[in-house]
């Protein structure tokens, strides 16, 4: 099953559109479930996502239209496995893996899902459970990474014993970099 | 050879059907054209049968598509035949290629002499429809004179529905070839009107009887014609489209046509035009299509493009009054489900509130289904039960118990309708106090006692609005935060109103039981969270981490800012029911402590954060401790006063407050090597343990440092 | 060339050639099935058929059955002399000129009919050497068109009313022809040949249900000599238009498309004659039926066709 996870779009207040290579990668009917970790911002965007699979799951970013009633968090079980989904502003600090690790165990999840540092990163905690951030898709300014801003976002491959992990991120050159994991 | 008996079922017949096209095509590929054309023109006459009437709709679709396969076979042997890439290439000049465009000219006039001898009037129509394509062969104006003789020759067509479906074929194929042709829409919709005109339930008698078919049954077989040759006429139009159509529709002045007018143009139309449509619906017969449709189809136009404020509230008040009187309970709560939306949007609380009042009258006068256990015939004493004592919440009902209900609805059955209306209300919602100006928002509410999963639904939906409170704009600027702020403090200092809103998330709240799946259970904790801490705290949060990484001011310290926004939350008016300011504390708090254990990865671009410029500076570090000190007093106290309250709710609030606070001391006391905070960590334990806490691994995680505090 | 040994090609793929200008081709041989012949020859010929109707038998007894055909034109050309074929398809063009022979008989327009007929054929002879070269033949009809006459055309109208006020004479059946008016217009009785027949059908009152309203295109043959003649009227086509029970004073359009070969402008001429006539015929649900009869005259106008 192909998890699609994605966030920090900030369309259109940072950015314009989703790169032309990423939308060109991710095409109706090829990925089963979405989960967004907010900062859409805007209904359109969220219809875009409705494009891509029939599955989406988005939680409420600091920039989100408050009228589209998005959750705080959510937890979405996919296959075997337990999935946190939470923007990660009300995260003290913003991105750090103990508060990270703190709210996974909170939400009692096997991966958890988070965005708002705009930096794609791959964590496991000390419990062996997985904390990830699939970064900004659009490669939307933020204020609190120091990386440069490179549009990103993750791919899983969940299946019955394993979690393959797929990194897509933008090279200089605007081609797509993939990064592979396994979990576990 | 093929007849739409009825002794065919309707899979028989699409088999049948099936089995033609395929053999119109093998035939053609096997070179047979007059087998393929006979095959063609058997399939043409099926649509002189209504013998099954019912079917006749399906019929047209299932017999249009062998036409249209042949019609493209034939278009394409032609085309091929020209060597030419396209129709509208230009052929080339050269003596072969004109040749050869001759010799396809001659083929299609053959074609067309072959069909012009068809004995049968609706076959040879057909046929010539589907070959309709190729007089672009023959010259570049053949279209407009086929099209506005063929929409005239459907009027020696006696049957009305199969001209109607002859009309609709019409268009579409006049659709494909040339969509700026409009003449023929014309006429055929005239005509429609016209012949529609003359559709009497005294002149179908004998054929309603044959077919067993009411006569709005019959009249709602004419619909997908009449939206086709609607959908065509409105596609481009312009405001004269509209004019001329409304003019023939008086004609008729029937209410299946109105509505489908309604339907397929432009909402903007209809807005624009609202005070004539308005005086249409008013005027229309009735026939075919009940009057509360067309109140609900303007309704929507009117919902989804809205004309001047004056003109709507004037259609509103009248069209209120109409649909107030609707004798059928669910018509009245469908058009409702329509109205509620005109004032909801454009209008205030108050006219909201007029129209909430006759809705919940209304429903309140609804029988409940309460089915009951004896013996003998539960509908008639569920019937007399609910006759005696109708469930009557909000104003008093001034028809209850004068007349039997109309209709067999239920009180039950009608929620999922009176939801949506709620949903509506909330969705347009620009103030959330505005819900308190309704007298009747709290008597509808009520309503909902008798369904529990519909309840559940209808608190969580207030609830969500209440904490994520709405704005019309789609960027909430900070400016708007500060009046969405300023809206909350209004409201979480109006005791009655949160009281209100703590019925609901407690109802929601008991409403949890052993079968609520957990997501479900998660969702409504959250919500119940959410409205005890309104999105103000998950704000804060954002706030509090947004300070980690600024540095303080070179004359005020280190801590000025942090030091300003303690002090703001201290003279907000917090409610002292609610946890708001304890999780606001909670967030500074662990902001401080990450300051203090300077694990804190980032900062700002070409900001140097307090965490550098300060590093091991002892002052510094007094000044974190000191403030932890008194924010830690302030939310243990909050504790206390939560353990005193003696409820499982307080006790789960407790608990949670607990674990993030223990959260936080592990982490600031496993740098600090400080000892103090072992009585803390025991009391959240015990906090955890009491309230046989949801996650033994956090407690497990909390506890890892230090072994023996876990017995 | 299609399989055959000989074969006969016209220069138009519509095979249709005008009177006055030349009907052209060519003719194929295929000289790798065939080595030698004793002469080719081209014949063209165009002729009037005529039979009398069995039904006019008894009249006629004294006369034949058919009445002897009027060559309106013929030629014989030798295309080639005795001798060898090449061993390829051997291509050899014509040219012919229209022009009538008989002074008294213009060329007429072909036409296909029950009693009268008119043709025109062109047919390649090739005379075979031996037993086992046996003679070859074969024969193409080519249709003839008048040109145009360049004429301005003046529709003429005819009004039309259908009416039982009309038909006092049938007192009889009074009680079972219901009360009827049906009025109309056909655009013009004089019919440009490439033209649809048109006008419109209105049903103003009718006491009964209507089954079918039909047109009927009839054309009427005469033949005949000094010694005597047959008429007879027998039906080309017969199209619908309208089906049921129509509405009430909604006009009906009248369209109808005259078919080719079947059709030819009409011919007076001393021996023969070729009219048409179109009849409209309302069939009521009790079977009875109410026509009208309207004698129209074709002609060839210089226009486009109608499609």
């Amino acid at each position: 099953m192909y998890v699609l996870l994605i966030g920090d779009l900030h369309i259109p207040h940072r950015s314009l559109d989703l790169p032309a290579r990423f939308k060109s990668l991710l095409l109706p009917g090829k990925i089963d479930m979405v989960l967004c970790t907010g900062n859409l911002n805007t209904r359109e965007s969220l219809e875009y996502l409705r494009t891509i699979a029939n599955d989406v799951h988005v939680v409420r970013g600091d920039f989100d239209d408050p009228t589209l009633s998005l959750p705080e968090s959510k937890v979405i079980r996919v296959g075997k496995y337990k999935f946190g989904l939470c923007h990660g502003h009300q995260v003290i600090p913003w991105g750090d893996a103990n508060a990270l690790a703190a709210l996974q165990r909170e939400l009692d999840v096997d991966v958890l899902v988070t965005g708002h540092t705009h930096a794609l990163s791959v964590e496991k905690t000390v419990d062996g459970k997985l904390l990830l951030n699939p970064g900004t898709a659009t490669g939307a300014f933020s204020p609190c990474t120091l990386n440069n801003l490179t549009p990103s976002f993750i791919l899983l491959n969940v299946e019955d014993e394993s979690i393959a992990l797929f990194s897509y991120t933008l090279g200089d050159d605007g081609v797509p970099v993939i990064d592979r994991q396994s979990f576990p | 050879m093929l007849q739409t008996r009825r002794d065919l079922t309707q899979q028989e017949y699409t088999k049948h059907i099936d089995f033609l096209h395929q053999q119109l095509v093998s035939s053609w590929a096997a070179d047979q054209r007059v087998t393929s054309l006979k095959i063609a023109i058997q399939n043409a006459k099926t649509m002189t049968n209504t013998e099954v009437l019912q079917f006749y709709p399906s019929k047209f679709v299932l017999s249009t598509e062998i036409l249209d396969t042949f019609g493209k076979l034939v278009y394409e042997r032609i085309l091929e035949r020209s060597g030419r890439p396209s129709v509208d290439a230009p052929p080339s000049s050269d003596p072969q290629a004109f040749e050869r465009n001759e010799s396809a000219k001659e083929m299609c006039k053959n074609w067309f002499y072959k069909i012009a001898s068809i004995r049968e009037l609706i076959p040879r129509m057909y046929i010539e429809m589907a070959l309709l394509a190729c007089y672009r062969f023959l010259s570049l104006t053949e279209y407009d004179t086929a099209l506005e003789r063929l929409a005239k020759m459907c009027r020696g067509i006696g049957d009305p529905l199969i001209a109607a479906y002859c009309r609709a074929y019409i268009c579409r194929k006049g659709m494909e070839v040339s969509p700026k042709l409009r003449k023929h829409l014309y006429i055929v919709f005239e005509d429609f009107c016209t012949s529609f005109s003359q559709l009497t339930p005294d002149r179908l008698q004998h054929i309603l009887r044959e077919c067993e078919l009411s006569f709005s049954e019959y009249l709602a077989l004419f619909v997908p014609a009449l939206e086709w040759i609607l959908q065509c006429l409105s596609h481009r139009s312009s405001d004269d489209t509209l004019n001329t159509i409304l003019h023939w529709y008086e004609r008729c002045n029937n209410s299946l046509v109105l509505d489908a007018v309604m339907t397929s143009f432009d909402p903007k139309y209809v807005s624009d035009n609202a005070l004539r449509f308005a005086d249409l619906i008013k005027k229309a017969d009735g026939l075919g299509c009940p009057q509360h449709q067309l109140y609900m189809s303007f309704g929507l136009s009117l919902v989804l493009s809205y004309p001047d404020k004056a003109v709507l509230r004037r259609i509103l008040r009248d069209h209120w009054k109409v649909i107030v009187q609707l004798e059928n309970p669910d018509d009245f709560l469908r058009c409702a489900d329509v109205y509620i939306e005109i004032p909801a949007k454009h209008f205030t609380a108050a006219d909201v509130d007029h129209l909430l009042g006759d809705i919940v009258r209304r429903v309140g006068e609804l029988p409940t289904s309460t089915v009951s256990t004896g013996a003998g015939s539960p509908g008639a004493i569920a019937a007399a039960a609910a006759a005696a004592a109708p469930i009557v919440s909000g104003a008093a009902s001034p028809t209850a118990g004068a007349a039997a209900p109309i209709s067999t609805l239920t009180l039950e059955q009608a929620l999922p309708r009176l939801q949506s209306i709620l949903d509506k209300i909330l969705t347009h919602l620009r103030n959330f106090s505005d819900l308190f100006e309704m007298r009747h928002f709290l008597p509808m509410v009520d309503l909902f006692q008798t369904d529990l999963v519909i309840r559940n639904e209808v608190c969580k939906s207030i609830l969500t609005r209440f904490a994520y409170p709405g704005s019309t704009s789609l960027f909430v600027s900070a400016v708007d935060r500060s009046e969405v702020l300023a809206e909350a403090t209004q409201l979480l200092t109006d005791l009655p109103r949160v009281n209100t809103m703590m019925y609901f998330a407690k109802s929601l709240h008991d409403s949890v039981n052993i079968m609520t799946v957990d997501d479900e259970r998660r969702q409504i904790t959250e919500l119940i969270l959410a409205f005890v801490r309104r999105w103000l705290v998950s704000y804060i949060a954002n706030v509090a981490s947004f300070l980690i990484g600024l540095p303080g001011s070179p004359d005020q310290g280190p801590f000025f800012i942090l030091r300003q926004f303690l002090e703001a939350l201290e003279s907000y008016p917090w409610n002292n029911t609610s946890d708001g300011k304890a999780w606001c504390f909670l967030s500074i708090m662990k902001a401080l402590s990450h300051l203090r254990t300077n694990r804190s990865r980032f900062n700002y671009l070409g900001v140097i954060p307090n965490s550098v410029l300060y590093d091991s500076d002892d002052r510094y570090e007094a000044e974190v401790d000191s403030l932890l000190d008194i924010i830690a007093e302030q939310v243990t106290a909050h504790l206390a006063d939560l353990k005193r309250e003696d409820s499982s709710h307080a006790a789960a609030r407790r608990a949670t407050l607990s674990l993030h606070l223990s959260h936080i001391l592990n982490d600031y006391f496993s740098c600090t090597e400080a000892t103090g905070a072992m009585a803390l960590l025991q009391s959240a334990r015990a906090n955890l343990r009491e309230t046989s806490s949801h996650l033994p691994t956090s407690l497990h995680a909390l506890f890892r440092s230090d072994p023996s505090v876990v017995s | 060339m299609s399989g055959k040994v000989l074969d006969i090609h016209l220069d138009h793929i519509d095979k249709t050639f005008q009177a006055g200008e030349c009907v052209s081709g060519t003719i194929l041989i295929d000289g790798r099935k065939r080595s030698s012949h004793n002469g080719i020859t081209l014949t063209l010929k165009g002729t009037v058929l005529m039979k009398h109707s069995s039904r006019n038998t008894g009249a006629f007894e004294a006369f034949y059955n058919s009445v002897r055909p009027i060559d309106l034109i013929f030629h014989t050309l030798e295309l080639a002399p005795a001798g060898k074929l090449p061993s390829t398809i051997l291509e050899l063009p014509f040219s012919i000129p229209l022009l009538p022979t008989a002074e008294e008989f213009p060329l007429y327009e072909t036409y296909h009919g029950v009693f009268v007929s008119i043709q025109y054929n062109i047919r390649v002879d090739v005379k075979g050497r031996s037993f086992m070269s046996g003679d070859l033949s074969e024969t193409i009809e080519f249709l003839l068109e008048n040109p145009p006459r360049n004429i301005s055309f003046k529709p003429t109208p005819v009004d039309i009313l259908i009416s039982s006020s009309a038909i006092d004479s049938v007192k009889k059946g009074a009680n079972v022809i219901p009360k009827f008016k049906i009025t109309g217009k056909i655009n013009s009785t004089l019919c440009p040949i490439t033209r649809p027949f048109s006008g419109e059908l209105v049903v103003e009152e009718m006491g009964s249900k209507i089954r079918t309203i039909d047109l009927q295109l009839i054309r009427v043959e005469t033949c005949g000599c000094a010694d005597g003649f047959s008429r007879d009227a027998t039906e080309i086509q017969n199209i619908q238009i309208s089906e049921g029970d129509v509405l009430r004073n909604f006009p009906i359009p009248i369209y109808m498309i005259f078919p080719r070969l079947f059709t030819c402008p009409t011919v007076s001429s001393k021996n023969f004659k070729i009219e048409f006539e179109v009849l409209i015929n309302v069939q009521l649900e009790n079977n009875h039926v109410i026509a009208e009869r309207f004698p129209i005259k074709l002609i060839r106008l210089d226009e486009k066709e109608s499609f």
